[in-house]
């Protein structure tokens, strides 16, 4: 039955219809601070260990396959296994990939044409703002890289929350990284999410450099212990709406996405959790 | 009417005087686990180990129907989570002779005074007697959570897994399933010596210990069925995520459910 009462759920739960997710992550490398002018929060992506080849082949955390409806996130119980972090639990969909190693429109967009939609309280196919990210597939050497989210002649290179295409004016100036390292993209002030990135200028090139670029659908995030497996409770931490596991859809085309760990803490890790979801 | 935790208003006082009647079940035990068969991408993608044995649910007394477990303090030796519930073999395959023998099905519980067929998502095939085969396919046909028959996993095991490696099956079932109410056929595609057995949880206690620690486990929180569990009932309990072995120490406390 669709759910509206917390007996639903228990209800749906007794009879089956929900999908776990569960696993470790992979051991990650050290990777590099953020500054203040590269997104000033260090986050590592953790994937799970049995598929992936961090960070350049990054399998996805298994649910129950093909979920048809809304999935509802409920709760995760997260070990850093490793020193305490923060961090949590997040969907990933990549934009594209980007160039570090040249100057100008560096920004290659994926097939998939966004943004992504979701049904949300009731009203279908409705937009969703995400949190822009890169992750560094190979590392950037000798000078460090500079880019705007614009195109070269200074036209919009990002649709913001609100569906505005937005000519991005902060210099994100990157750290010379090594791979895996990832970042949170600066947006203009006042935006706090981006629905779609459409282009990036790189003003200052690295010898050499790549990343590709995400958009984050955060679930669940606290602070994943050392020693005990942290609780995180959607339903009392997740706000008026409980977050989807299952991925949303791009406008046309089918954007590529995977869920992994997150942990904000430069040092390495190999994280594990399990996680449920409740059909809706 | 008897005051009844399975009741859509269960009170604290009907609980209060159940447990003042007939004495909550407290129980301990501990298991030696030993290391399993690593998971592959084909097989759950999480590396899982039944723990030998079952802890059988005493007969109550008088005026009881069962018991509700609402929390479980576990430890581990080794980092990893642990999963306990009540038990059910859906199905076994003696690998040598590729014979499936049917098991139970996931019974019919009332959960808040709703009659509710339960389904397992969490399902494992089990090595309960170590299995001689290279990577062999097992498909397994089965009867989904909505009550369809005649779909069908197909995991691709590892070569030889140890006894008692666990693999869970949930990420290979068909498009759109979560969980399997009971399994009517297994194959193997190759195999000289073993049997699997499919079993099925309803979820009692999830938690994440790591060494030395003890975590008492509220994952399940207030979205935990109750599950009545009565004489017949086992509860398992499962290692995921690690193939490591690790000894394991758990004490629950049941509550009596009156009848």
């Amino acid at each position: 039955m669709p759910i509206s009462t917390l007996d639903d759920i228990i209800t749906n739960i007794a009879a089956g219809k929900f999908t776990i997710a569960m696993g470790t992550s992979v051991t990650t490398s050290t990777v590099t601070a953020a500054t203040t002018n590269s997104g000033s929060q260090t986050l590592v992506i953790a994937p799970i260990s049995i598929g992936s080849t961090w960070p350049t082949s990054m399998a996805s955390y298994q649910t129950a396959p093909a979920l048809s409806g809304d999935y509802h996130h409920l709760s995760m119980v997260y070990s850093a296994n490793a020193s305490t972090r923060g961090g949590g639990l997040a969907r990933f969909y990549r934009v594209g990939t980007l160039n570090l190693a040249g100057t100008g429109n560096q920004f290659t967009h994926d097939a998939a044409t966004f943004p992504l939609t979701r049904t949300i309280f009731g009203a279908a196919t409705q937009p969703i703002a995400l949190i822009p990210v890169i992750m560094l597939t190979a590392p950037t050497t000798v000078t460090a890289p500079q880019f705007q989210l614009q195109t070269s002649g200074g036209a919009a290179g990002y649709v913001n929350q609100d569906g505005t295409s937005v000519i991005g004016t902060k210099n994100f100036t990157l750290p010379v990284a090594n791979v895996g390292s990832a970042f949170f993209l600066r947006m203009n002030d006042g935006d706090y999410a981006c629905r779609d990135i459409t282009q990036i200028n790189v003003s200052v090139a690295a010898t050499a450099g790549a990343a590709d670029v995400y958009l984050m659908e955060l679930l669940a995030d606290g602070i994943a212990g050392q020693h005990v497996g942290s609780l995180y409770d959607n339903v009392v931490d997740g706000g008026l709406r409980l977050c989807r596991i299952n991925p949303a859809a791009a406008t046309s085309g089918t954007a590529s996405s995977f869920l992994a760990l997150t942990s904000f803490v430069t040092s390495g890790t190999t994280p594990s959790m399990i996680s449920l979801a409740v059909k809706g | 009417m008897a005051p009844n935790f399975a009741s859509s208003t269960p009170t604290i006082n009907a609980g209060l005087v159940a447990e003042a009647q007939n004495g909550a079940l407290h129980r301990s035990f501990g298991r030696r686990g030993s290391s399993s068969t690593a998971a592959l991408a084909t097989c759950g993608s999480v590396s899982c180990y039944r723990m030998p044995g079952t802890v059988p649910i005493p007969s109550p007394g008088s005026g009881v129907a069962g018991f509700v477990f609402p929390t479980m303090n576990t430890w581990t030796e080794d980092p990893c989570i642990m999963l306990a519930g009540i038990e059910y073999e859906l199905g076994s395959l003696t690998v040598s002779t590729n014979t499936f023998s049917a098991g139970s099905s996931m019974p019919t519980e009332t959960i808040r005074g709703v009659s509710v067929q339960t389904a397992a998502a969490f399902c494992f095939a089990v090595c309960t007697v170590a299995v001689t085969a290279t990577t062999p396919t097992l498909t397994i046909t089965y009867t989904d959570q909505d009550g369809n028959t005649g779909n069908s996993c197909a995991p691709v095991l590892p070569t030889s897994p140890l006894i008692d490696t666990a693999f869970f099956l949930q990420p290979h079932l068909a498009n759109g399933d979560t969980a399997m109410r009971a399994v009517t056929n297994m194959s193997i595609s190759t195999g000289s010596a073993g049997t699997i057995r499919v079993f099925g949880l309803l979820p009692l206690t999830i938690s994440h210990n790591t060494s030395s620690q003890m975590f008492a486990s509220d994952m399940l929180g207030f979205f935990g069925p109750d599950y009545i569990s009565t004489t017949s009932d086992k509860i398992a309990v499962y290692r995921v995520t690690s193939a490591t072995a690790s000894d394991f120490i758990g004490m629950y406390t049941g509550l009596p459910d009156p009848t």
